[in-house]
């Protein structure tokens, strides 16, 4: 059995309408402005706004599905509030890819780095049961402002989200 | 003393991110200490700011042109963004 990591990033995605989440260059946010890669930012708000894509599970799938999302921050201090919510389609005309609430929400708080800029990675665990080879699975990733646990005063800067999983 | 609402503050809280290289503070810390800065402002900042300019130009400057100078001052005194 192998453990294996693909990036949610690469394929297409969409911030909400908030304005609070946008892509942008990571020499925005850093310092020494040497690596000009695009990042996912999520603003300090007192809302939940967050960032759509769509992915395939792999031929590959057996089981142990985790969210990693890998994020820094200038800030040294305070917790993130991360939402992940999820649908999985499957099946060739017989499901629908527009339908109304998620098959899944996991949520909780990550700290901030104890150095600005330093690489945080933080997992949340998902249903590996609701995943199964091919399905479409619809999400979308939140910082949680209106959570009591969202106490970081600066945006949140994600490098990479991350679709883990176990093989046979 | 006037209270800052959370959209003040969260706008507050951003510039001064942004004007940082690294914010050691919370969300919580950094709201007291504005609503601190604000307290004192309203209460003897905003007088001992009136009286200074007062004693320096008697007259001169109306309460909107103080509240501009010293704005433009801190501009000088502390830079664009801090």
């Amino acid at each position: 059995m192998a453990t294996h990591r693909m990036s949610l990033l690469g394929g297409l995605v969409s911030p909400d309408a908030s304005g609070n989440v946008f892509i942008e260059p990571y020499t925005v946010k850093a310092t020494n402005d040497v690596w000009k890669h695009p990042v996912v930012i999520y603003n300090d708000t007192a809302t939940r706004d967050g960032l759509y894509g769509a992915f395939t599970v792999p031929k590959n799938y057996v089981g142990t599905a985790k969210i990693v999302i890998v994020w820094t921050a200038s800030a040294t201090s305070g917790d993130v509030e991360w939402d992940f919510d999820y649908r999985t389609v499957g099946g060739n005309d017989t499901t629908s890819l527009d339908q109304s609430g998620t098959e899944e929400s996991v949520n909780s708080n990550d700290t901030a780095p104890g150095a600005a800029h330093r690489r945080l990675e933080f997992l949340l665990t998902l249903t590996a049961g609701n995943f199964a080879v091919d399905d479409l699975v619809e999400w979308g990733l939140f910082r949680d402002g209106t959570d009591g646990g969202d106490t970081m005063a600066a945006a949140a800067i994600v490098h990479d989200v991350l679709f883990e999983y176990a093989d046979a | 003393m006037a209270t800052i609402t959370a959209d003040e503050l969260l706008n507050i809280r951003r510039r001064a991110a942004a004007s940082s290289s690294t914010q050691p503070w919370t969300k919580a810390q950094v709201n007291a200490a504005l609503q601190a800065i604000e307290d004192l402002m309203e209460t003897t900042g905003r007088t001992a700011i009136n009286n200074a300019v007062e004693g320096a130009a008697p007259g001169v400057f109306s309460g909107a042109q103080k509240r501009l100078l010293f704005a433009a001052f801190c501009e000088f005194k502390f830079g664009k963004g801090g």
